[in-house]
């Protein structure tokens, strides 16, 4: 199993040349990021897939991108998007209970609170908390502007207290 | 332990309990190329309008040699093609028109004849030939090294490119140019090129697998080549330039709401500069589909609209010069989503926004805003007019009940009827000088940005 370690150090790991390492290395990583995200195992597991076979279709060109990684993490993430959307579910992921295992470590009501997020901000804490990635990686990794990261992890973070908050009471 | 540390540890522990699932590469890949051909094969579409002085031909396998057509006036025969879909249309163009055609999927594209002088008159349907002249010739269909799909060499000028030829093919009329794409997707190589009144091409071929080459053919015949402008395959949408203006934008866009295949689908604008003979990319965005262009009046600015069909980022706004390609807003319109962005909430609906070319009024997650931009004055004005946080956004599509721009004592009046629940209230915009001149509510108080105008 690759070590979280290896990911979170992504950019330079991943300007190995060959995608075999590449694959090795990430996409376990990028599958578990997108589960957290999504909270759909099989969704998940298939986008992954398709993401790797899109990687290595232009991997000429992914290689030399500063995070590879997040370029994968996209694609997979706006593949399953696509599908849901194909299945005309209005919400993304929004059940992560279901798909998510229960942490043994930390707060399982945090988990419940982030899947209720919007998927933007979803993707955003996953990013940042997750893989440890940089406000910059993670703008470089969903091709948005770094204003644009940050706002949506400091919403997101608050929602996520707030949700936290409120479930704790219930 | 603070709450971002219990956020990091219960990831942490999350991803750590989730399994992963086996993940053969090799089994991972052919998975991918069966999803694809099955991707390709539900997407049997095509996009066919031909203008400008565009020539090419497409040839089926069992066509010409194309050494002998390629770059030379020639005859030569285009064979009849099963269930072939095309359309024709002519133009004005120097009788420089054309014909093209494709065939459905799943059926790979196999014939497109375009004849550029005056055999236009003959069609592809119901003959099995017609008149090739230069510096257009044969796009021989080829079977690509890949088991799923089908390529084609691809002669222009006689020059040949091989690319991976599969729907959809597609011309766009865009004001006597024409622009060709000729797709790929599962290798990521694709062509497309933008056909100039003078009757030169421009055309780029993708290919992300062993570099991209973009090339121009001036008007005396003679090709260079030109930076690569972009790795993403994709059609062009729009078209927006001044006459006599030294550079003109090409917006691009993929053909597809949900493209099956290219998770970069998205937009790009590209300006050509015709006196320095440069082609460059001024921005991108990927994640916006079903993008509109809207020039003003005058054709002066463009106001880059998405409609906001992703359901995820909304809509999302950038304002170019459409005569120089500079960006009057700031170098933000370079990058749409800094100029403006909704970042949206899934569960509003889309086209939520009300707009006419220079205003628009909208809806994020969070807040009313309402864009204006004035144009003499180079401006981009945009309030946030409400919260939708004191306010039922469930029907927000139904928010915005008016828009609507109209002369009133000498004023260029925009009204904005916003609210139906706890929020609602009418603001006239002058359209002069950009400020609010007027704002009637009822029983709300718009805030400071009106207030302040």
């Amino acid at each position: 199993m690759v070590a979280l370690a290896e990911i979170r150090a992504a950019p330079a790991v991943l300007r190995q040349s060959s995608f075999e390492e590449y694959y090795r290395v990430q996409r376990d990583s990028i599958y578990r990021a997108l589960l957290l995200t999504i909270g759909n195992q099989s969704l998940a597991a298939e986008a992954v897939d398709e993401a790797m076979v899109r990687t290595y279709q232009r991997w000429r060109t992914v290689s030399k991108y500063r995070n590879p990684a997040g370029w994968s993490y996209r694609v997979a993430l706006n593949w399953a998007r696509d599908q849901l959307r194909k299945r005309k579910r209005e919400q993304l992921g929004d059940a992560p209970e279901m798909g998510v295992p229960v942490p043994s470590v930390g707060d399982p009501m945090l988990l419940e609170a982030l899947g209720s997020l919007p998927l933007e901000y979803r993707s955003v804490v996953v990013l940042r908390y997750y893989f440890d990635w940089s406000q910059v990686q993670i703008a470089d990794a969903l091709d948005i502007p770094e204003g644009t990261v940050k706002s949506r992890l400091n919403r997101g973070l608050a929602e996520l207290r707030k949700r936290k908050e409120v479930t704790g009471e219930l | 332990m603070s709450f971002e540390d219990d956020l990091r540890a219960t990831l942490d522990s999350a991803g750590r309990s989730a399994p992963a699932p086996p993940g053969d590469l090799r089994q991972v890949m052919k998975r991918g190329r069966r999803r694809r051909a099955l991707a390709y094969a539900g997407s049997a579409f095509v996009v066919v309008v031909a203008v400008g002085a565009l020539a090419v031909a497409i040839q089926s396998v069992t066509g010409g040699d194309p050494d002998v057509l390629a770059g030379d006036s020639a005859t030569t025969t285009v064979p009849a093609v099963d269930e072939q879909r095309f359309q024709e249309r002519s133009t004005e163009a120097d009788g420089a028109l054309d014909y093209v055609a494709t065939t459905a999927a799943p059926s790979p594209t196999t014939a497109a004849a375009v004849a550029p002088d005056e055999a236009t008159s003959t069609t592809v349907a119901d003959t099995t030939t017609t008149t090739l002249a230069a510096p257009y010739s044969v796009v021989r269909r080829d079977e690509y090294e890949s088991e799923d799909f089908p390529a084609a060499d691809f002669y222009l000028n006689g020059r040949a490119r091989r690319v991976v030829l599969t729907n959809p093919l597609a011309v766009v009329d865009l004001e006597e140019r024409a622009f060709l794409e000729v797709s790929d997707a599962p290798f990521a190589r694709a062509t497309y090129g933008i056909v100039l009144p003078d009757g030169s091409l421009l055309a780029q071929e993708l290919d992300a697998l062993f570099g991209a080459t973009l090339w121009r053919r001036s008007t005396d015949g003679r090709w260079s080549e030109l930076p690569p402008v972009s790795d993403l395959p994709t059609l062009l949408a729009g078209y927006y330039g001044s006459d006599e203006g030294t550079v003109d934008l090409y917006f691009i866009e993929s053909p597809f709401e949900e493209d099956p295949v290219f998770e970069d689908a998205g937009t790009i604008a590209i300006e050509y500069d015709y006196d320095n003979g440069t082609f460059s990319e001024l921005w991108r965005r990927a994640d916006l589909s079903g993008t509109r262009y809207s020039p003003n009046s005058t054709g002066e600015v463009i106001l880059v609209e998405d409609q906001g069909v992703d359901p995820v980022y909304g809509p999302a706004y950038a304002l170019l010069d459409a005569g120089t390609g500079a960006a009057p807003f700031g170098a933000e319109a370079h990058q749409p989503t800094a100029v403006f962005e909704d970042s949206g909430n899934p569960s509003i609906p889309d086209r939520r926004a009300l707009r006419t070319p220079d205003h628009a009024a909208f809806i994020t997650e969070t807040e009313y805003v309402y864009i204006e931009t004035n144009w003499e004055e180079g401006l981009l004005r945009s309030w946030v007019v409400g919260s939708t946080e004191t306010s039922d956004v469930s029907n927000a599509a139904e928010v915005f009940e008016l828009a609507a721009s109209y002369p009133v004592d000498g004023y260029e009046l925009f009204a904005c009827r916003f609210g139906r629940y706890s929020v609602s209230g009418n603001a006239f915009v002058d359209l002069e000088t950009g400020f609010v001149a007027e704002f009637y509510e009822d029983g709300y108080d718009p805030g400071p940005p009106f207030a302040a105008c």
